[in-house]
């Protein structure tokens, strides 16, 4: 059952459409990310399920209520904000505290509800800390928490992350990716950082200019990107721009812009004569003697060598085009100079066909 | 700038500070020495140190009776521009622009005005015939003027005119500074616009309510001209008195006497304020 629907929905800011005819349907305990670069209008959504924003068009229901007129207050949702919006005024009880209070709740049961979710973000020993005497982590966990103890009927996350450091992002990240499973959360977060959404959500919408691009499995999002757009956004992706010769049994052969013949995977069944790009991953492509049975081999000229620590990247160009190359193993490509000729490929399989 | 010539910041200060010392705090230094020194009235000749001067000001009925009067007076305006100018603080923080700078310079008139062109325009209005009478008398609320003039009212409504610039303007600088996000937040959890502004909104705008209130009472309790024009001799004040005893009567020494007591009284109402600000529920934002 949907717990949060979005239907047509549209905002548009002094003229400038932020979210057009959006649609999204959220489902019980799903963990779904808003993923896209700043100014998509993933925030806007966001905000616009908080009650925040009100939309120019459609409509937006959580539980089933259409929420139309109602303000965020009576929504339900719990949200944790960029910034954290501690109360500075409160201890961490009183902050954790506060959602309860406006639900009327007890005393004694507020203080159980607040000390288990203490004990789930692991804050014990700190509900007499203020805001300003918390590290950046433990503010972080506090704003997590406020919104969790509503128990609110879904969790909205707007970059809940993005203000902590590399390391503490990462133990964050599953740290919230395990909480979300184990409570049976609905959550919404926006973010747009790639691995945060593919660490955390049951599935990914890739939002580019005020519309999703593509709304799937984190997995599958990567390896069969709907447009370019989603291809270079997640992932690191190459791509030969060119027409369709002729297809065959699931396969596509390719003439590119400049003469050379590429063989794709060709699953939306695509017709001899249209404009296509192909699309190859990095790590996709082998160098030098590779596997047998590739079935596009090219001779490429090397650019420059970039040691990554887990992989290494090959800038090569095949005729003009440039590719990008990630390789694992180091030591295949450490003696490579640049302007070397090397034979380089790729399985059909591994290329995909996009409408530019 | 402090490596190569560290008295250089004293130089900057020495032609402020040397103003201060010879107009502020010499003459304060010398009264201060004057309220201890014996005067007779008869004569009219100085002479003698004594504590007779705060004695006879401390127990003295009349005297106690001015003195809570004036911190009286003063609370009742804080109160009053308090509640008066909350409100209009809470709106010119929503204005924004040109209407915001049309309110501002609203606020800030009574200021433009002289404070003696001021209080004679509420004597104007308070007095027997004037507008406020005027009205209530025409509209059968009373049937004879009431006496708004020469009472403590009348000094209420004269202070709290002027001085509801000062708080209007210490308020909307602490709302200025509240996140916007703090009411998202407090949405959010289920707070409803009241809640918002009674567990949000006010305790962290209490900084510039705290600004406010000292600035309004302490030039509230020393405040002279509009007292003396609206309460006039018969409801008089610690400022008054001071006046009374050293220009007209040429008793400096119980003048000065007054004016020290006043100084310490205030100085002391406004440390047991921050302290018990200090230590109260919302102490950590004072920090």
């Amino acid at each position: 059952m949907a717990t949060v629907e979005l239907d047509g929905v549209s905002k548009a800011y002094d003229g400038h459409p932020a979210v057009t005819r959006f649609s999204l349907s959220i489902a019980s305990g799903e963990s779904l990310a808003l993923l896209g670069p700043s100014g998509c209008g993933k925030t806007t959504t966001l905000n616009i399920i908080a009650g925040f924003v009100e939309p120019d068009a459609g409509s937006v229901r959580i539980g089933a209520r259409s929420m139309a007129g109602v303000p965020p207050y009576r929504r339900d949702t719990g949200m944790v904000f960029q910034s954290y919006a501690l109360f500075p005024h409160l201890d961490v009880f009183g902050n954790l505290a506060f959602g309860l209070i406006m639900r009327g709740m007890p005393r004694l049961e507020i203080a159980e509800r607040v000390r288990q979710v203490v004990d789930l973000v692991h804050l014990t020993g700190l509900e007499r800390r203020y805001p300003r005497e918390l590290s950046g982590g433990q503010q972080q966990r506090v704003a997590l928490a406020r919104a969790l103890v509503i128990r609110p009927t879904v969790l909205l996350l707007d970059e809940p992350l993005s203000n902590l450091d590399a390391k503490l992002r990462q133990e964050m990240r599953v740290e919230i990716a395990e909480l979300q499973r184990r409570l049976a959360m609905t959550m919404i977060f926006v973010t747009h950082d790639q691995e945060e959404a593919l660490v955390i959500a049951d599935r990914v919408a890739v939002m580019n200019r005020g519309r999703i691009e593509q709304i799937d499995r984190p997995e599958i999002v990567y390896r069969r990107p709907a447009t370019p757009f989603v291809a270079r956004f997640i992932g690191d992706a190459n791509f030969w721009t060119g027409h369709v010769v002729v297809t065959h049994g699931g396969q596509a052969s390719i003439e590119t812009a400049d003469g050379h013949r590429v063989v794709a995977l060709d699953d939306r069944g695509s017709e001899a004569g249209a404009p296509v790009m192909a699309m190859v991953r990095p790590e996709k492509i082998h160098v030098g003697a590779g596997p047998t049975g590739l079935e596009n081999v090219f001779t490429a000229t090397v650019k420059g060598v970039s040691f990554l620590g887990a992989v290494t990247r090959l800038d090569v160009v095949i005729g003009e085009q440039p590719f990008a190359i990630a390789v694992h193993d180091a030591s295949s490509v450490n003696s490579l100079v640049a302007g070397q000729s090397i034979r380089v490929g790729w399985r059909a399989v591994d290329c995909l066909l996009l409408e530019p | 700038m402090s490596g190569a010539r560290p008295w250089a910041p004293w130089m900057l200060l020495a032609v402020p500070v040397a103003v201060f010392v010879a107009l502020f705090l010499l003459p304060l230094l010398n009264l201060f020495a004057l309220s201890f020194v014996k005067f007779d009235r008869a004569t009219g000749s100085l002479g003698g140190l004594t504590i007779e001067n705060y004695r006879k000001f401390l127990g003295d009925g009349f005297y106690l009776g001015i003195l809570a009067r004036t911190l009286r007076l003063a609370a009742l305006t804080t109160l009053t521009t308090l509640a008066l100018g909350y409100p209009v603080a809470l709106h010119l923080t929503r204005c924004r622009g040109r209407q915001r700078a049309y309110l501002t310079m609203l606020v800030l008139a009574p200021l433009l005005v002289s404070v003696v062109v001021r209080s004679f325009g509420w004597l104007v209005i308070l007095g027997p015939n004037g507008l406020v009478n005027w009205v209530i008398v025409r509209l059968g609320l009373v049937t004879d003027p009431l006496r708004l003039l020469y009472t403590e009212t009348a000094i209420v409504v004269g202070l709290a005119h002027v001085f509801l610039s000062f708080m209007v303007l210490s308020i909307a600088t602490a709302l200025d500074r509240i996140d916007s996000i703090m009411v998202r937040a407090a949405q959010s959890l289920g707070a409803p616009p009241r809640q918002v502004f009674f567990r949000v909104i006010l305790p962290l705008s209490l900084p510039g309510v705290v600004a406010g209130s000292l600035i309004v009472f302490t030039l509230g309790t020393s405040a002279f001209i509009t007292p003396a024009l609206l309460g006039g001799p018969r409801v008089k004040v610690m400022s008054y008195l001071a006046y009374q005893q050293t220009l007209l009567l040429s008793d400096w020494p119980y003048g000065g006497a007054i004016a020290f007591i006043l100084l310490a009284v205030t100085a002391a109402s406004v440390i047991t304020y921050l302290r018990a600000l200090e230590s109260g529920r919302f102490k950590v934002i004072f920090r």
